[in-house]
């Protein structure tokens, strides 16, 4: 029935690709299936299919890799002026990319089109992470993951837009403009992967694969409705989604994929998560659920806190995908927190994370920062100070503030003893307008209460420096109709677990619908 | 016939086995032995009789039953110092850490237990392990089984002089600029420094400390070079975090010598050694070349001598830092702040290095992932390298302050420190090094020699270490043990 279904939705895209502009209702005599899409030129209905069933798609000849690959441009052409998530594109070397891939090739995703977000070096196209400087900054080799994604066949025809630095929660630049969110262009996508996550839900790609060290995978899965997956540190190699000169794996940052499909996040972690030619004699041997279902997890439940609230859709949302969880008869519980406070957390994440970003400066700027810092009270605690103060932290003092790290990384490891997974909120709210203004001058309304921008940073960082892994899916929408992700979060290298409960999920209705106006 | 005590752990543990002597008697034979020798030499500074003997005890009747705990089935060890073991204390050699009593047996130490051993001593170490002497306030001096007025090197210095003087069955130590390798020369005997990390440190800390040091490693020291295999067998696995989803796989030597590609670095003028211990690298270079292996004494890696120990240097000084109190931290920042901007000497890196920003040491950092690289495409041609540890054998005893100490090398008064270049070589990078004796100078006080790898390359250091054994590169006590 299934392969009935698909060959209708097949077809119904080829009708629909000629009946363009219109809707087009396919009655199929005898078996009373009718599908009603909504069509522009684009409208493919396999432009939204996950990266694994546009696998078995190409596997079984229904449709060809340059095909697939014209769809997505296709529908680039059609929509991404609106959405300006693809921002660079190299379509003859694709198309010839494509044109090579044999139906019967066996490579993982042999012919699947994909794009990468910005940061990445791929051969031949600009890496700036949004910086006019960067701007004739022409990538030599492949990073890591792009070299492994092409050798598992991928088809990789363009990168997606960043913010300035791959710092917030947006995602504009002077170099690219800014990226609109697919469910309202009013607002943002979300950042740092916000190409990312608006390409995958406009269909505009196939597979995508981000960057986070404050969220920056997860918040824009959040607000555009994907599935997105935060890695384990260090577990895919950083190498080569950097800035010039910059090799080493830094702090916290890691790679990840995004996709409409949590199947698919696991179908990236086979290709990627493999250690760097340095560490080859480290194999990952990644714990999987092995089996079980949502009966049989133990499920502990963050879903606010007085560190970073949450709006009441965020909050709603954990609690809605915790319900679907204590009636599939998991143990659920609300209270469980690990041993170090979150105000504690809060300021070891802050610190860490400032001093990293600090790392980036060059002397001029560094000076600059550490004036500012200096001039500042005893007593001023906002984001501003602890951002200047961890930019131009000692080594001295960062050191005893890693070594704290590493005590909070012990206390997860116990508290992971008792729970499988934690489920939080990603963000304080949905996706919010665009917000073009100076970073500490912009508030958010969190339920009509103003609240700093950068609190909510709390919610991907408790998780990331402390080198977690963390898998956000769709889980509801908000009032106003935007969408809602929830983090799914594990023991280190508890990867495959967290992705496995984000699939269990899936399957329980808890999956990536198209926008409405790019359906 | 020499003792039964200067058999090497593996051998021991087969005595065992094979009831050529039971655990008890043999841990009971090492305290006879110390009761004898350990007094001028005072490696073993702390004990556990009573326990030892009965834990001996319970591995003989273990083994009575059939019950065999481990490839360490009953072999009396010590451990040095600075690994929590339960039942000690746990001081670095620091008069105000002397009550600190370890309340946990340090992760290495568990997985040595698990595997039979029985840990009944602790050996000495300098204040907070930072220098190439071993003595302190709380358990005073230890001196060189082969020259009681000489040093047994440290920081691991217990460790290599009860190995040497035939006092404990197999040794832990720790290193960051030379600690494991440095007593090993000192000692002749076998010492490895891991790939950094490979060996979980946990446990072995000051109170209060989680994050595994930069730079800084736990290993092995042995009188046999197949004791360090079956060390590196036994810990080389992650902590319980990092034991959820990888393991490491380390490459074997599984080749002949006639297939090795040989490097050798004998001397440098960065840190210029005695000409007896250049000859040496040269007469290790020479057997392995008259067993077929392909010799380079020209090869070297990408960057210059004076690279990578800059970049030690601040990485080195800046982690060691860490262990500076906050009244010390002050005034190392004073210090540095009244540095001359164009001051390169010694002292001054030093000072500047542990006041680094974060950013600065960021970039360091760098630096150093580059060298990785570079030792990768190096090794890429050589199997291993072969380099002098330090710059002379033993030397006296010299306590004064660190600023006024000098060595002799080949007649010529050089820096103390100038000889930590050696130990930071591979050091900085990560890479493991095995230090193999190869016998005692005309003083009568021996020589070794440091065996350098890639990144993981653990196994196949240790294996041209056992090699080399086979081929006379062996332990021999030393006279009046």
């Amino acid at each position: 029935l299934t392969l009935l279904i698909d060959l209708l939705r097949e077809r119904a895209g080829i009708i629909a690709s000629c009946a363009r502009g219109q809707k087009a209702e396919l009655k199929i005599a005898g078996v009373g299936v009718s599908l009603r899409r909504s069509t522009g030129f684009g409208g493919f209905v396999h432009a939204f299919k996950s990266a694994t069933e546009l696998r078995q798609w190409l596997r079984t000849g229904k449709v060809s890799a340059r095909d697939l690959l014209e769809t997505y441009l296709a529908r680039i052409d059609r929509y991404n002026a609106d959405i300006n998530a693809v921002v660079w594109q190299d379509r003859e070397t694709a198309r010839k990319t494509a044109d090579s891939i044999a139906r019967d090739d066996p490579r993982p995703l042999a012919g699947i089109p994909m794009t990468v977000k910005e940061s990445y070096d791929l051969a031949g196209a600009p890496t700036t992470w949004g910086i006019p400087a960067l701007r004739n900054n022409i990538a030599q080799t492949d990073s890591v993951v792009v070299a492994r994604l092409k050798e598992a066949g991928a088809v990789i025809f363009g990168k997606t837009n960043v913010p300035l630095s791959l710092a917030d929660f947006q995602s504009f630049n002077d170099i690219y403009g800014t990226t609109n969110n697919p469910w309202n262009l009013a607002r943002g996508p979300g950042g740092s992967s916000g190409g990312s996550a608006a390409a995958l839900a406009a269909g505009l790609t196939g597979l995508e694969m981000g960057s986070d060290i404050g969220g920056s995978i997860r918040n824009p899965a959040h607000f555009c409705g994907v599935f997105g997956h935060k890695p384990t540190w260090a577990l895919i190699p950083n190498r080569g989604q950097a800035l010039p000169g910059v090799l080493v794996e830094p702090d916290i940052a890691v790679v990840g994929p995004l996709a409409r499909s949590a199947v698919d996040l696991d179908l990236a972690l086979d290709i990627l998560a493999k250690s760097d030619a340095l560490q080859s004699a480290i194999r990952y041997e990644l714990p999987t659920l092995e089996g079980r279902t949502l009966g049989g997890l133990r499920i502990a439940v963050w879903a606010n806190d007085d560190v970073a609230p949450v709006s009441r859709d965020c909050e709603a949302a954990v609690q809605a995908v915790a319900r679907v969880c204590r009636d599939a008869g998991a143990r659920v519980d609300t209270s469980a927190r690990p041993s170090i406070s979150a105000a504690r957390i809060r300021e070891i994440y802050m610190t860490l994370v400032s001093a990293e970003l600090g790392g980036e400066l060059d002397d001029a700027a560094f000076a600059a920062t550490k004036a500012q810092a200096a001039a500042l009270g005893a007593d001023a605690d906002g984001f501003d100070a602890q951002f200047l103060r961890g930019e131009t932290i000692e080594h001295h003092a960062w050191l005893r503030l890693h070594n704290e790290r590493e005590r909070l990384r012990w206390s997860w490891h116990d508290f992971f003893r008792d729970w499988d997974v934690l489920l939080a909120p990603v963000a304080s709210t949905p996706a919010f307008p665009h917000d073009h203004s100076g970073y500490f001058e912009r508030t958010l309304l969190v339920d009509n209460s103003p609240r700093p921008y950068f609190e909510q940073i709390f919610w991907a960082g408790f998780v990331g420096v402390a080198h977690l892994p963390s898998t956000v899916i769709p889980a509801s929408r908000s009032r106003e109709g935007l969408p809602v992700g929830v983090q799914i979060i594990g023991p280190a290298y508890g990867d495959r677990v967290t992705i496995g409960v984000a699939r269990l999920l899936e399957d329980a209705g808890f999956k990536f619908t198209p926008p409405p106006a790019y359906a | 016939m020499t003792d039964i005590a200067f058999r090497s752990a593996i051998a021991l543990a087969r005595a065992i086995r094979t009831r050529e002597i039971s655990s008890s008697e043999l841990t009971a034979h090492y305290f006879a032995r110390i009761d004898r020798l350990n007094g001028p030499i005072n490696a073993i500074v702390a004990e556990n009789r009573d326990a030892a003997l009965a834990r001996a005890r319970e591995a003989d009747a273990a083994l009575a039953r059939g019950d065999h705990w481990g490839a360490l089935h009953g072999v009396p060890m010590t451990v040095k110092e600075s690994y929590d073991v339960a039942g000690f204390r746990t001081t670095w050699g620091v008069p105000e850490f002397r009550n600190n009593h370890a309340q946990s047996d340090a992760l290495a130490v568990q997985r040595l237990k698990a595997a039979g051993a029985i840990v009944m001593g602790k050996t000495n170490v300098p204040i907070r392990l930072a220098d190439f002497q071993s003595y302190n306030e709380i358990y005073g001096t230890t001196g060189n089984p082969w020259d009681k007025d000489r040093t047994p090197g440290g920081s691991s210095g217990g460790s290599a002089a009860a190995l040497a003087a035939g006092l404990t069955g197999f040794e832990m130590g720790s290193d960051i600029g030379g600690s494991i390798r440095n007593p090993a020369h000192f000692c002749g005997v076998f010492g490895h420094k891991p790939t950094w990390n490979l060996l979980p440190p946990r446990g072995h800390a000051l109170p209060g400390t989680y994050a595994p040091p930069d730079i800084s490693v736990i290993g092995p020291l042995a009188r046999s070079a197949e004791d360090l295999a079956l060390a590196v067998e036994l810990l080389a696995k992650p902590d319980e975090i990092a034991a959820r989803g990888l393991e490491v796989r380390l490459p074997r030597l599984d080749r002949p010598l006639s297939e090795l590609s040989v490097a050798v670095w004998s001397d440098d003028p960065i840190a210029p050694v005695a000409e007896e211990v250049r000859e040496r690298v040269i007469r290790v270079a020479r057997a392995l070349e008259d067993c077929g292996a392909r010799v380079s004494h020209t090869a070297r890696p990408e960057f210059t001598p004076a690279e990578t120990h800059e970049i030690y240097q601040y990485l080195l000084q800046s982690t060691m830092a860490a262990r500076l109190s906050d009244a010390d931290y002050a005034a190392a920042q004073v210090a540095a702040a009244r540095l001359a901007p164009d001051d390169i000497r010694a002292g001054a890196i030093t000072a500047r290095a542990a006041v680094l920003s974060f950013r600065d040491w960021s970039r360091r950092n760098q630096q150093r992932y580059r060298l990785r690289r570079q030792w990768a495409a190096f090794f890429e041609h050589f199997d291993v390298l072969l380099t002098p540890m330090m710059a002379t054998a033993a030397f006296k005893h010299d306590h004064r302050p660190f600023g006024e100490r000098t060595i002799q090398v080949n007649g010529e008064t050089r820096s103390y420190f100038e000889q930590v270049f050696w130990a930071g070589l591979p050091g900085v990078a990560f890479l493991p090094a095995t230090v193999i004796p190869t016998g005692p100078n005309d003083m009568g006080l021996p020589i070794g020699v440091q065996v350098v790898g890639p990144e993981y390359g653990d196994l196949l250091t240790i294996g041209v270490a056992e090699r080399l054994e086979r081929l006379g590169f062996a332990f021999a006590p030393p006279p009046g043990c």
